[in-house]
């Protein structure tokens, strides 16, 4: 067999085994006078010009070493010290170690999931490392909207590679594979989907790659537009695709059987398939102490509740049903509304829409001047707003403390969308009370359990029921249990991934 | 329209249904008629029940519908869903909302159901989960009483039973109606899911201590003589209960019972599609609109006190028959004729 068509095997044996991964770069070089080599490296881990540079280092030191060679032979020199240099280190310049050693196929994948550059010679059974890995160190701020108290600081930015060393640098397994799709005809931006292969959710998956082969798009320049196409009902309020810029969340993602999808032109990932509890969990659950992530995460699931239905429950209560309060509070409470000349709905909205007002614009605004915004927002219109008697006390109260609770939720997404959700309980519960509220909450758990992401069940493990995975929400156990988030969805176990 | 449900979807749409239609009220007729046998002759039909559900799980092979026995089944249920729809907006329009137009409640219950039973049939399955909290909140309303409870109204346990030994038992059956769906929905069952008889013992202790808990504690809190102008103890018990946070228990368990009802609904309209459109049926959206509105229609009209105390007194028979009587005779008499649910299947 020809050197050329053995490299050609070796090299398709080698994709398959990085299992076409779209970072993965192997190809044939030219080494020395008329030797053919593989080399193999993953684009994301190390810098294309480095290996260039390293190739040619490599290349001249080999014409010497054969030079050297031929005067030994000259001189009648043993070769026995050619054996020696099975595992030889050769130079190690400029932080940069190039080694020799015998070609071993298990350890070619570990060289390379760790960021190596591997030269193989397959005539000569051998392979040289040039170890050169390039991984992000802390340059990627931490994102702001998804700050955390412990863990990993690191956060994605607008390039592939920075944001792939991010994920290899977690998961050092050639079963991590990317694919890449270009997306716009006009603009041709990258869109790239990332899996660790044999514990993906396959259906999931399919569904993925349909719907990304199926986008025929002019101009493609944002996330969001993608989360439009990849999700089941585009109409719901709720998202159904985990948007996150944090590189340990998407690894802890893909590491259950999801799919992560990201694209060159935003720092943003889309995980999916996900559930609606999803959206409540934070790194910080899982690097806490195991009873202070439960707590913490019960604080936030109870604050769906007031975030949804406080405001509500409030007009409901003096508008319809003002008997269920005790007498005491009862009086209280009627001797501060009578003095406010608007409907309590009217009250609950003239406060909202001021909320609401004061995060847009301390979102918008600088860092310094958005706290000015929230402490004249929340000291002063508050203040004042009572005074005028536009709003009772106990109003500013309720919309403080769903305010309160509505932040609470870590995903800006869902955050956006309960509250908005406000304000239709608002309305039912000001035209029906607590009829209204039930209705609206009837409809809402219905919703929900009609979504789906990539066509798996939304609203699990309420629904469907698994009562093994309701405590999964409720509580964190410790590491050294054997457990998976409620949140995914059974993937194939594999001891090998 | 086919689903495919596990033992604990299935039992779950049994103790919806069986429980939401009737809980508010049902003690008041057992009590009525039983007097302080009542938790005796409920625990001895609750055994019946439980031999029922033994029969029905053993039989289950020979259990389908022709074309008549659907039909009887479908006009059945449409007529108890009616007759609930009507009840429940007359207990609305008593506790909560006086001066609403029935229609406007009835429209408004009717059209949330529609949307869930339009959606797909998972939905409508797996619905009553939500309702596990609310029955717990429930349960803790309802132990907030044991201080006003006089548990000597269980006894005396001799006296005369001639006039109650009967009608006890009949009215007792009211707390089990819906057991028919067992049979209906058995062959949804996982192929590789197995009732043992544990799982039926299981959930008929469930259910009759569900039951058994409310009778016991509307013994315990009324006389016998004042049982018979409460027609909702449960709510009347609540309502009178004494909290330091709120005034108005009753009104939260009103709520509760409201979305509990909505969830019955759904799961009883369930069965019929199960049944109705088990072969492909046009345009099933539709037909479900045209139910909804007959049934929203007709409840209207039902929601006098005399039309629905006549319905109370003498829809137990009705219950009696198409529970327990027409799925024991539909098995038998294919038992005899030895045909089973797979050839059935196989010949249409």
């Amino acid at each position: 067999m020809s050197q050329t068509t053995e490299n050609k095997q070796e090299i398709k044996r080698l994709n398959k085994e990085f299992l076409h991964s779209s970072d993965f770069v192997v190809k044939e070089v030219m080494l020395g006078q008329d030797e053919n080599v593989i080399l193999c490296y993953y684009s994301s881990l190390v810098n294309k010009k480095d290996v260039e540079q390293n190739l040619r280092n490599v290349k001249r030191m080999i014409i010497q070493d054969t030079s050297q060679k031929n005067d030994k032979k000259n001189s009648n020199e043993t070769e026995a010290s050619e054996k020696s240099e099975v595992q030889n280190q050769i130079v190690n310049e400029d932080s940069i170690t190039i080694t020799t050693e015998k070609y071993d196929q298990q350890k070619l994948v570990d060289y390379v999931c760790n960021g190596e550059t591997l030269i193989i010679l397959l005539q000569s059974k051998k392979m040289i490392r040039l170890n050169n890995a390039e991984f992000a160190h802390n340059t990627p701020e931490e994102p702001g909207n998804e700050q955390i108290l412990r863990g990993s600081h690191e956060g994605f930015v607008e390039n592939f590679e920075t944001n792939m060393q991010l994920i290899r640098k977690r998961i050092k397994n050639n079963k991590l594979v990317v694919k890449q799709i270009t997306l716009g005809k006009e603009t041709k931006a990258t869109v790239y989907y990332l899996f660790v292969e044999n514990v993906v959710d396959r259906g999931a998956l399919k569904i993925v790659e349909d719907r990304l082969n199926a986008i025929d798009i002019d101009m493609f320049y944002s996330i969001g537009q993608l989360s439009d196409y990849l999700d089941d009902q585009v109409w719901s309020p709720f998202p159904q695709l985990l948007n996150t810029e944090r590189p340990d969340r998407v690894v802890a993602n893909i590491l259950e059987g999801k799919i992560a999808i990201m694209s060159d032109l935003s720092p943003n990932a889309l995980v999916g398939p996900v559930t609606f509890f999803s959206f409540y969990q934070t790194p910080d659950d899982f690097n806490a102490r195991v009873f202070v992530g439960s707590f913490y995460r019960l604080m936030r699931l109870f604050s769906i509740l007031s975030a949804i239905f406080l405001p509500a429950f409030y007009i409901a209560i003096v508008s319809f049903h003002f008997e269920i309060l005790p007498l005491e509070l009862a009086n209280k409470v009627k001797s501060d509304i009578n003095q406010i000349p608007y409907r309590p709905l009217i009250e609950a909205l003239i406060m909202e829409v001021t909320i609401e007002l004061i995060r847009e614009a301390s979102v918008r605004l600088p860092k310094s001047i958005g706290q000015t915004i929230g402490i004249v927002g929340g000291l002063v219109i508050g203040d004042a707003i009572v005074s005028a008697g536009l709003v009772s006390n106990l109003m500013v109260i309720v919309v403080a403390f769903t305010a309160i609770s509505s932040f609470v939720v870590p995903s800006v997404e869902l955050n956006t969308t309960i509250r908005m959700l406000r304000f239709p309980f608002m309305i039912l519960a000001s035209l029906f009370g607590f009829f209204g509220i039930v209705i609206g909450t009837f409809l809402l758990v219905v919703h929900l359990m009609n979504l789906s992401s990539f066509k798996r069940p939304y609203f699990s493990p309420i629904i469907p029921f698994d009562p093994k995975g309701i405590k999964k929400i409720f509580f964190r156990g410790p590491y050294y249990e054997p457990n998976r988030q409620p949140t995914s969805f059974s993937p194939k176990k594999d001891d090998k991934a | 329209m086919t689903v495919q449900l596990t033992k604990v979807q299935l039992f779950l749409l049994m103790f919806v249904m069986q429980t939401g239609f009737v809980y508010t009220s049902v003690q008041n007729l057992i009590i009525e008629h039983a007097h302080r046998d009542a938790t005796v002759q409920f625990l001895i039909v609750g055994f019946i029940f439980f031999l029922q559900l033994l029969f029905f799980e053993r039989m289950h092979q020979y259990f389908f519908l022709n074309g008549f026995t659907k039909a009887l089944y479908l006009v059945y249920w449409t007529l108890y869903i009616t007759i609930f729809v009507s009840y429940i907006t007359y207990v609305l329009t008593s506790w909560v909302f006086p001066n609403t137009p029935t229609i406007v409640l009835i429209a408004i219950f009717l059209s949330v159901c529609l949307y869930a039973s339009v959606s797909r049939p998972e939905t409508a399955v797996n619905i009553g989960v939500v309702l596990i909290p609310m029955l717990f909140l429930f349960l803790l309303f309802m132990f907030l009483t044991v201080p006003s409870l006089n548990a000597t109204n269980l006894l005396p346990l001799f006296y005369d039973r001639s006039n109650t030994w009967f009608m006890g038992f009949v009215y007792s059956t009211y707390a089990f109606g819906g057991a028919e769906t067992y049979i209906v929905l058995r062959k949804y069952l996982f192929k590789n899911e197995k009732v043992s008889k544990k799982i039926i013992t299981i959930y008929s202790i469930i259910l009759t201590s569900f039951f058994l808990l409310s009778i016991s504690f509307t013994l315990m809190y009324f006389a016998l003589d004042e049982i018979k102008i409460v027609p909702e103890p449960i709510l009347y018990i609540l309502h009178s209960v004494e909290v330091t946070f709120v005034k108005r228990l009753d009104l939260f368990f009103v709520y509760i019972w409201l979305s509990w009802s909505l969830v019955t609904i759904v799961n009883y309209v369930l069965v019929m599609r199960l049944v109705y459109f088990e072969k492909k049926i046009k345009s099933p959206i539709i037909k479900q609109l045209v139910f909804f509105t007959l049934v929203g229609v007709t409840a209207n009209l039902c929601i006098r006190f005399s039309l629905l105390e006549f319905f109370t007194n003498y829809l137990v028979y009705g219950t009696i028959f198409f529970t327990i009587l027409l799925p024991i005779i539909i098995i038998l008499l294919n038992k005899v004729r030895g045909r089973t649910l797979s050839e059935s299947e196989k010949s249409s």
